[in-house]
């Protein structure tokens, strides 16, 4: 069952030598319970198709489907609220708020949601008991490891359980060790049936992905799985 | 975690922003404070000065033809006077406005003759005559007794009078209660009786020559007063110590127009200070506000965490500034004022500053507030 329908999707930036096509008509299907990797060189347009996937760049043109809702047909503050039930992030820099706690940054998802501060507290926890966390709450991001920060970056992106995980680069800042061991932490997420859409240039993350799209210049080269 | 926790732990972990912003607002509520507590403090000290100067409005009946003066107001040589009456007093404590008026003192000259000689006789109400007339020191006990005389310093060497010596005037004893130091004024010649007793020594029962009010108060116009007293006694002729009056009124005035401008000015300054360092916040923040947004944050959340942030910036630097300025005009005063005054905390006035504070904080940051929501969500991907 297809989760992710991106259709004929393009993207035009305008800059200062004119127009830069970022996505030329990318077409692309995820279904369900899929772990993907998009791989390409920088600048190929990968972490724009990701951005306009989670609902935060609109298109130029095309359409974005998601559980068979056009999300660029929601009113700006609509597919906020999408992002909020849809899609957990997360951000290449892990991109964590550095003046709350890990508990606290975990909790971020939850705070605009129907839950109590006891319901909140359990949910981090679990999730954090997850990622292997449970005894660092209380600690400051800056206060971390990079993979530990990568970590609370997943905690906080699964938190309130939606069913797409993006993840932009999730190793790119860490060492080979410590991005495997994020690597594995995704595929056990894979296997419990969460989506996940992976934007990466290392050859090494793709031994944990189910299928691997290749972009160039803004279109999409080839799928392998 | 609810928005107010993320506001309140945003401040908590940047101090110095929060610093610099609460300093801001210190500074600005502290001044108004300072200010302002210095100028009511003023006024009150001044109109409490006026008020030593004696009676402001002097309540005559119409006549003419005077022989003898006393206080601005003659007796006449011959023939009918038009007096006041006793009636006349319970009238003018009874005007809307009377709850500014200090004290009524009615006054009853009269012409008597003591060992063949003319004196002139004021009778007075000593209660009131004696807060009104705060300068006057005199030789003797309080003159209170209806058969009490306070004389002036000249009939009482006139007569070689001292205080518990007898005198009869028209067939009736007083006693010298006490001798009134020399004033240099019409009061060294005159012998001071009480007004009830005046009034049957010189046979004007319920008759009142003229009447001195001491009217007073930082906010009421002594005009509206006068106007209440003509309207209550259409036969009598009310007028105004102009002069002690208008410079009290114009003292007031500019003090009170001083402070009006300043706080208006600081309270601009402050609020477009506030909003300078939220719209630089903010802009420091975009990277951070694309990542609440990404992860599902409606603008109207964006809008509460910064309108949070500068309500709780507004209530430490309200109370803060309350504190600072309460504290340094208290400091201050006796050097700008060079008087003593008495300021005092207050916490209605307190809460009051607090609000207004809270208020200046949240409109002063609408601006950025509505910025920081209208921040694309795409920015959590900045690097892009």
């Amino acid at each position: 069952m297809a989760l992710i329908e991106v259709k004929n999707v393009t993207k035009f930036y305008n800059s200062g030598e004119g127009q830069v096509t970022a996505l030329g008509g990318v077409n692309l299907t995820v279904q369900k319970g899929e772990f993907l990797a998009l791989m390409g060189d920088s600048g190929s347009g990968k972490s724009t198709l990701l951005s306009v996937i989670g609902a935060l760049n609109p298109p130029t043109g095309g359409k974005v489907l998601i559980d068979d809702i056009d999300v660029y047909d929601l009113s700006s503050e609509r597919r906020a609220d999408f992002r909020s039930s849809y899609i957990g992030f997360v951000f290449q820099q892990f991109q964590l708020i550095q003046y709350l706690t890990v508990v606290e940054n975990v909790m971020v998802p939850l705070a605009i949601l129907n839950y109590n501060h006891k319901e909140q507290l359990e949910m981090a926890k679990k999730v954090l008991k997850k990622v292997g966390l449970e005894n660092k709450m209380r600690r400051l991001p800056n206060q971390l490891s990079g993979g530990e920060q990568e970590r609370v970056a997943i905690a906080r992106a699964i938190v309130n359980e939606p069913p797409i995980i993006l993840a932009d680069e999730p190793t790119g800042s860490l060492d080979s060790k410590t991005g495997e061991g994020i690597m594995r932490l995704f595929q056990s997420l894979n296997r419990e049936g969460l989506t996940i859409v992976m934007v990466t240039h290392n050859r090494e993350n793709l031994k944990f992905v189910k299928r691997t799209v290749s972009m160039k210049d803004g279109l999409i080269k080839n799928q392998e799985n | 975690m609810r928005l107010d926790s993320i506001a309140i732990n945003s401040l908590k972990r940047r101090k110095t922003k929060l610093l610099f912003m609460v300093l801001g607002m210190v500074i600005a509520v502290g001044s108004v404070v300072a200010l302002h507590s210095l100028t009511a403090a003023m006024n009150r000290e001044l109109a409490a000065t006026f008020d030593e100067i004696g009676a402001n409005i002097i309540v005559k009946p119409n006549t003419a033809d005077y022989a003898v003066s006393y206080g601005g107001v003659s007796i006449p040589s011959s023939g009918e006077e038009a007096l006041l009456s006793s009636d006349d007093i319970i009238k003018i404590n009874t005007i809307p406005n009377r709850d500014n008026i200090a004290f009524v003192a009615p006054k009853l000259l009269g012409m008597v003759e003591y060992q063949k000689e003319d004196v002139v006789l004021v009778g007075v109400d000593f209660q009131y005559e004696l807060k009104l007339k705060k300068w006057w020191r005199f030789q003797g006990e309080n003159p209170l007794a209806v058969n009490h005389l306070l004389l002036g310093s000249k009939v009482a060497s006139k007569f070689n009078k001292q205080p518990g010596d007898k005198m009869k005037i028209n067939d009736r004893e007083f006693t010298v209660a006490a001798i009134l130091e020399e004033q240099g004024s019409d009061e060294d010649g005159i012998i001071f009786a009480h007004i009830l007793t005046a009034q049957e020594v010189l046979n004007k029962k319920n008759k009142v020559s003229f009447i001195e009010v001491a009217a007073y108060c930082t906010s009421c116009p002594i005009e509206q007063i006068i106007a209440e007293i003509e309207k209550a006694l259409p036969h009598a002729r009310v007028t105004a110590l102009a002069e002690a009056v208008q410079l009290r009124q114009q003292t007031i005035d500019r003090l009170s127009n001083f402070a009006y401008f300043f706080s208006i000015l600081v309270t601009l300054i402050g609020s477009v200070l506030i909003m300078l360092t939220m719209l630089s916040a903010v802009s420091e923040r975009v990277s951070e506000i694309g990542i609440y947004r990404a992860m599902g944050y409606r603008r109207s959340n964006i809008l509460e965490i910064i309108l949070t942030e500068a309500a709780v910036i507004g209530l430490i630097g309200g109370a803060l500034g309350y504190v600072l300025g309460i504290s340094s005009s208290r400091l201050l005063a006796p050097i700008v004022a060079e008087m003593q005054i008495s300021i005092s905390w207050n916490p209605l006035v307190g809460v009051t500053v607090i609000l207004f504070a809270v208020i200046i904080g949240i409109l002063a940051s609408v601006y950025p507030a509505v910025k920081a929501s209208q921040i694309d969500p795409v920015e959590a991907f900045r690097f892009i």
